[in-house]
């Protein structure tokens, strides 16, 4: 059992080390000249020397000095990135960190709330259609879940944004909560975020209800038909333990395994939506950094938002088995 | 002649009759063809005009421009159209590359097992969990991609995983069946086995999958350029979208609505014509999923 | 006699794609209380679907088209769910066939007794149920300790048949239905099983109505056994008549099937033909294109029950309409 949590977490701490090698790699590939504009800059700023403003450029860009050989450089990078230097973004002029620590607490705040939302309602209408198969929810249902399936996340954001940020004015266009209040613990801030959060988080719902509907659909779908459901209710169990402790309780299962790797796809989509609705979270900045060629922003915030997604399916590929009974057999071997 | 004639016919008849038949198969297969046709037939018939005229900024629709034009005043339908060559070009050829990438890793890994497997379906596994769209963003912009290959070689790349580990799958179960076992002993060779045993088998999960990864290439490409990551062509949708947005002023300014719209509708209508085509495919193969009452 | 159940005319279908598919095709039945009724028939029969549908515990695509189910005097068809709930396992309990699937994966066995328990009764406290279920597991020998914390998964195929069988006795109910208790099952367990069914029978004096298609098991077990096919029943008598003196051609047939543990096989036969199609019946006697003894009046009209001595007997031969 434990050897098996083991692997799970050599496995993943290799992917995390092949994402950063990517990450390296590319960025390995950052002309010589950015880190002259920079020392330039620098110089004229602070008013030094060129070498000296190079040297000081040359160590926020840990491993990029086109000056020692690559292993070293290799060697450097991720050292640093086990003592927690993300790097340094130079459009900014920031540590990287301080854009995560900033960044960070948004997107994770919209993420978890949209996926949380947008699970349990269409876990509940999954569930729903699957028990009562003759009523007019299920072709409604199952249509909507197939378009918005179909539809990217940038014409539903943009959809959105166009009419209802824009057009009516009912939402805001930007920014993660009202500029003029300070933030802190008070309703008025609260409130503020909620409604500064609300569309993109509407945007990810909407976009992400039919999934989970269908899914459960089809897994309740596949429960029903099983002899423990007939024999529970030749018992005379109630519908409402049926619904939830039998069929619920099982069907729900192999949906749930999905949340870590939504997680991950809507971790990805983060970079459209927060882009279009103008949310300061690690998307809005990636996207920032990507366009323009912000390097060490892109190679950091990169790195977070893979090793966000890495440690999340570890987390659940170790969980799981404590959840489904039948799974415990499989893992204590 | 007449075995062309039959392999013809055996075609209509088991591939080409049975979406005619199946509602949503046919719906997704007329509106993907309408694209199709656009994309090939339209650039040749359609003009591209563009040249700013700045009097004539987000006009509505119009006879003379059935959707408007955009914020210099060119005619949104040609792009649309001259555009959708590229859009369509780029998702096929990812699909395609994908698709050639995901059944060779696929169909080694599941018949060779042993070691050759492990190593594979360790690197399957890497490329399955990295998240696509940052690292296509990443590598999209430092690598400077401009041309329509090296996009799609881009995107296949980290497309291909998913549909490699299934057949890997279905094949090393395929293995143990009687009639490759069979066709083992009359010595049929590897050729053989792959060729006419295998692949018939898996053919209809290819071709489903091909368009599903067609919409996925689409997604990814237009997302990228919509976000500004590559600066393509001002005629393809994804880039359409991001001076819509964040260039020009189209989503802020009332009469602008249609030139964002107008990408956005086709890439729905593309979408939804794809997923009724697969969802329809997958029908006919499966019938089992039918909804009956 | 009394009879705890009976089943009038009852005709039910299932809508399949090529129709409708009729399962069970004007049953009518009597079940004496206090004795061991077995139901006998081929696979594909209508045997399991009878029993679905006097339970009323139907798949989507099954339906009720007409007849009636008296249990005591109560008609089950015509009650409400919330009514037939408390019949269910009160009253009439069932351990259906593949007891495997029975059991919720992720429930222990000893939360599937306590929930059926509270579903229907709240005068006995938690642990006093578990005494309860303790004294069951005992009689259906399985050690209690053992199987109450257990998953489902974590027991064999024989011991979770038994706590089945347990779990179907935790509400005293009057009448107990088996479907195939003894398929699936090595021969070892299944012996376990027909003595432990025995016993009881006589404990509790427990009305027992079995299905299966296993005749040995009938022999052991039954004391009248009704014979169906091609849904409907072709005759019913006690258990000695059925095999020694059975008057339907069909039963005949089948008593002649099974093969004998010492002796020899050369005379044994099957019985030639196919089942008949249950989408499209054969008209008047479902048995009459396998009969031997086939007259002109078998494919046009159904014969009803005539009375012979000790036997029930739905066929032609002893009767005239």
């Amino acid at each position: 059992m434990l050897w098996r949590i083991i692997k799970r977490i050599i496995y993943a701490f290799f992917t995390l080390l092949i994402s950063a090698s990517i990450t390296f790699y590319l960025v390995y590939n950052i002309p010589g000249n950015v880190i002259d504009v920079m020392a330039a800059q620098l110089s004229e700023s602070m008013g030094i020397p060129f070498e000296e403003a190079k040297k000081i450029a040359l160590s926020y860009y840990i491993g990029y000095d086109p000056n020692k050989p690559l292993l070293e450089r290799y060697i450097d990078y991720l050292a640093n990135l086990l003592r927690g230097n993300l790097g340094y973004s130079i459009l900014l002029k920031v540590s990287v960190n301080e854009v995560v620590v900033q960044a960070l607490p948004w997107t994770l705040f919209v993420l978890s709330t949209s996926l949380l939302v947008s699970f349990a309602i269409g876990v509940m209408l999954g569930l729903i259609i699957a028990w009562r198969r003759r009523t007019v929810l299920e072709p409604v249902v199952t249509a909507y879940a197939s378009f918005t399936d179909a539809m990217p996340d940038f014409v539903t954001a943009m959809l959105l944004y166009m009419f209802l940020a824009v057009r009516l004015g009912w939402f805001p266009m930007k920014g993660a909560y009202d500029e003029k209040l300070t933030p802190g613990l008070y309703p008025a801030f609260i409130f503020s975020v909620l409604y500064h959060a609300t569309l993109p988080i509407l945007a990810y719902v909407i976009e992400h209800i039919g999934f989970w509907a269908l899914l459960m659909k089809g897994s309740a779908a596949s429960v029903l038909e099983e002899d423990f459901v007939k024999a529970a209710e030749a018992r005379g169990l109630p519908e409402r333990r049926l619904l939830t402790a039998y069929v619920g309780r099982v069907a729900i299962l192999p949906v749930a395994v999905m949340l870590a790797i939504q997680l991950g796809v809507m971790l990805g989509g983060s970079t459209i939506i927060e882009t279009v609705f103008n949310y300061p979270g690690m998307g809005y900045f990636f996207t920032y950094a990507t366009t323009n060629l912000d390097y060490g922003l892109m190679q950091g915030l990169f790195f977070v938002i893979i090793a966000g997604i890495i440690i999340a399916n570890l987390i659940v590929e170790i969980i799981y088995p404590f959840i489904d009974p039948r799974a415990r057999r499989e893992a204590a071997r | 002649m007449t075995r062309i004639g039959k392999r013809l016919s055996n075609m209509y008849y088991s591939v080409i009759r049975p979406i005619l038949k199946n509602r949503r198969a046919f719906i997704g297969f007329t509106i993907l063809m309408g694209f199709v046709i656009m994309a090939t037939i339209g650039p040749l018939v359609v003009p591209l005009n563009l040249k700013t005229d700045w009097s004539k900024r987000f006009k509505p629709p119009s006879l003379e421009h059935p959707l408007g034009t955009d914020y210099g005043g060119r005619d949104i339908f040609q792009q649309i159209v001259h555009g959708s060559r590229d859009v369509l070009l780029i998702a096929a050829l990812s699909a395609l590359f994908a698709i050639l990438m995901a059944v060779t890793i696929g169909i080694t890994s599941g018949l060779l097992g042993g070691v050759v497997d492990v190593i594979l379906t360790g690197i399957t596994d890497i490329f399955l969990t990295i998240p696509s769209f940052p690292v296509m963003m990443t590598i999209a912009a430092v690598l400077r991609v401009r041309d329509p290959f090296s996009f799609a070689a881009l995107i296949s790349v980290w497309m291909w995983a998913g549909l490699a580990r299934s057949i890997r799958t279905e094949v090393a179960s395929l293995k143990q069946k009687e009639f490759i076992e069979a066709a083992r002993l009359l010595n049929l060779g590897t050729f053989h086995i792959v060729f006419r045993e295998l692949m018939p088998i898996i053919m209809p999960y290819i071709a489903i999958n091909f368009i599903t990864m067609m919409r996925a290439a689409i997604t990814a490409s237009v997302g990228i350029m919509f976000l500004g990551v590559v600066p393509f062509k001002i005629t393809h949708w994804g880039v359409m979208l991001n001076m819509a947005m964040f260039q020009y002023g189209a989503v802020y300014v009332p009469e602008g609505v249609h030139y964002a719209l107008a990408p956005l509708m086709c890439i729905v209508l593309l979408e939804y014509g794809a997923v009724n085509l697969s969802h329809g495919l997958e029908e006919i193969f499966n019938p089992r999923l039918k909804t009956y009452e | 006699m009394v009879y705890i159940l009976r089943v009038r005319n009852l005709v039910m279908e299932y809508a399949v794609r090529e129709g409708m598919l009729r399962a069970v095709n004007g049953v009518s039945l009597d079940v004496p209380e206090g004795k061991i009724t077995a139901l006998v028939g081929e696979s594909g029969c209508g045997k399991s679907s009878l029993l679905d549908a006097i339970l009323r515990t139907l798949p989507p695509n099954g339906y009720i088209r007409s007849g009636e189910v008296f249990f005591r005097d109560i008609n089950l068809l015509k009650l409400s769910e919330k009514e037939l709930r408390k019949i269910r396992w009160e009253k009439i309990a069932v351990v259906f066939q593949a007891a495997q699937n029975s059991f919720n994966p992720v429930l222990k066995i000893a939360d599937h007794i306590v929930e059926t328990y509270q579903a229907h009764r709240n005068d006995l406290s938690k642990e006093a149920i578990i005494e309860k279920a303790c004294k069951l597991l005992e009689t259906v020998r399985l050690d209690p300790n053992q199987v109450l914390d257990a998953y489902p998964h974590e027991l064999s195929g024989g011991m979770k048949q038994r706590a089945l069988i347990a779990l179907s006795l935790i509400l005293d109910p009057e009448l107990l239905i088996l479907d195939e208790p003894t398929s699936a099952l090595d021969t070892y367990t299944q012996s376990v099983i027909i003595d432990m069914l025995k016993k009881v029978h006589e404990e509790k004096k427990l009305t027992m109505f079995l299905v299966t298609h296993d005749l040995p098991v009938v022999a052991e077990l039954a004391d009248y056994v009704a014979v169906m096919y091609g849904g409907k029943i072709m005759e019913v008598a006690d258990v000695e008549t059925i095999f020694y003196n059975a008057k339907h051609p069909y039963t005949q047939l089948l008593i002649k099937a099974i093969p004998p543990l010492i002796g020899d096989l050369s005379d044994r036969k099957p019985i030639p033909g196919n089942p008949p199609s249950l989408l499209n019946p054969p008209s008047g006697c479902v048995f009459h294109p396998r009969c031997p003894f086939r007259k002109p009046i078998c494919d046009k009209k159904v014969p009803p029950f005539f009375r012979v001595g000790n036997n029930i007997v739905a066929c032609w031969l002893y009767g005239e309409e």
